[in-house]
């Protein structure tokens, strides 16, 4: 019996533009050549906000995008879902003066919520609920970030890493006697918080003059306390302990094995990484999206930019399995199946 | 495990030059940027599927102290199991 079902119904994307590019770090770091740098992470260039460009600016443009697609019109959204962990400000919420911006319904929710990596899947799911609960029907998931303005410029082990970019994506209900979009699993770890942080800025460590003041740590890199840090070695070890659990479980709960994967869009972390998950998952390359060049890690945004391309290039098409997975900061992951409907 | 085939495949991992690392080769602050350290973790996952973490390579003085590191994880697991 035909039920209504939550399904991705579009996706736009948008990155600002603003450049870094690899011959900008190798100029800068001169012990760095660019070709060294796109065959270790697979970035050649990066998108950049400007000192004025918000999360909030980037959201506001993926979404025009996606309206004037012909998606969607703006007031057949009911709710709006704002992923960052750049917001514009403490308080408002984000997703509040985005509503504005963008000419929604005044009987819209909106919220933000504070997820990196993962943040994509866990919005689906959040997206999910809200339809198959009937509380909206169509649902605005907006993943927006702007790493960049963390990160000190003399620190090149995340420079080179991540892009500013955003991705609107529709969920609406469409009837349906199979689930369009799960099962999900989601998973916590806060043991690794410190792993991937801002340690100043918010209520527990509030900025000082000293703050401000970055040193040289590991690695030649500088940095201050306000700047972003990732530890890219534990990083690592924690990806390839975890991910494929969640993957594993997801396929016990969808009942089905790996090989009714149609096709597999992680977050896009780096190069490096996705290769040894692939490997390890012993996942077809063909079936696996690895395009970070043009844009690099913009976070939030990387798996709806990676299922964008890979419709526009016939790899996803209309009825495929799509295995999702986020994961990185927090620690948080999560995994789920989307049938592309 | 194969100490010696373990060698060749880190030396590889850590993009060394030829000789590469024998048992007594020293692990020291020369070796572990950010590229070997992360060549290693995966290596260690891909053979063994060990997690190790960036403090335990750093804290081994030489190669073969790694190996009877991995070696001691590995029987220490199969003994939980």
């Amino acid at each position: 019996m035909k039920q209504l079902r939550a399904a991705i119904r579009a996706i736009s994307s948008y990155l600002p533009t603003g450049r870094l590019t690899n011959d900008d770090l190798a100029r800068e770091y001169g012990d760095w050549d660019a070709a060294k740098i796109l065959d270790k992470t697979g970035i050649a260039t990066r998108g950049i906000a400007a000192p004025e460009e918000c999360a909030s600016d980037l959201g506001v443009a993926a979404a025009q995008r996606l309206f004037e697609s012909g998606a969607c019109r703006p007031d057949e959204v009911d709710f709006l879902l704002f992923c960052t962990q750049s917001p514009d400000y403490f308080l408002p919420t984000t997703a509040c003066l985005v509503q504005d911006r963008l000419g929604l319904r005044r009987d819209c929710g909106a919220l933000d919520f504070n997820l990196g990596c993962s943040g994509f899947v866990y919005g689906l799911g959040l997206a999910k609920g809200l339809i198959e609960s009937g509380a909206a029907a169509s649902v605005l998931l907006i993943t927006a970030e702007t790493y960049s303005k963390f990160i000190h410029p003399r620190d090149r082990s995340v420079r080179a890493i991540f892009g500013d970019g955003a991705a609107a994506t529709l969920v609406a209900g469409v009837a349906s006697e199979a689930d369009l979009l799960g099962p999900f699993v989601f998973g916590t770890d806060g043991r690794g918080a410190h792993n991937l942080i801002v340690p100043v800025g918010g209520m527990r460590r509030r900025p000082s003059p000293q703050d401000a003041i970055a040193t040289e740590r590991e690695g030649g890199n500088w940095r201050s306390d306000s700047n972003l840090f990732m530890n890219g070695p534990e990083i690592l070890s924690f990806t390839l302990s975890a991910v494929p659990k969640a993957v594993r479980s997801l396929l016990e709960a969808w009942h089905r094995p790996i090989d009714d994967v149609d096709y597999f869009v992680f977050h896009q972390a780096n190069k490096f990484m996705l290769e040894k998950l692939r490997a390890k998952l012993g996942i077809a390359d063909e079936k696996f999206w690895l395009s970070l060049e043009s844009c690099g890690n913009t976070v939030s945004a990387t798996i709806p930019i990676g299922l964008e391309g890979a419709l526009a290039q016939g790899r996803i098409r209309s009825g495929s399995s799509v295995m999702l997975v986020g994961f990185g900061v927090g620690y948080s992951w999560a995994a789920a199946i989307a049938t592309i409907a | 495990m194969d100490r010696t085939a373990f060698l060749t495949k880190l030396t590889d991992a850590l993009g060394l030059d030829n000789p590469g690392l024998s048992e007594t080769s020293p692990l020291g602050e020369g070796i572990w940027d950010s590229f070997a350290l992360l060549g290693a973790i995966a290596l260690v996952d891909q053979e063994l599927g060990l997690a190790v973490t960036a403090a335990e390579l750093q804290g081994c003085a030489t190669a073969g102290d790694l190996l009877t590191l991995l070696e001691q994880r590995k029987a220490s697991e199969s003994a939980g199991s």
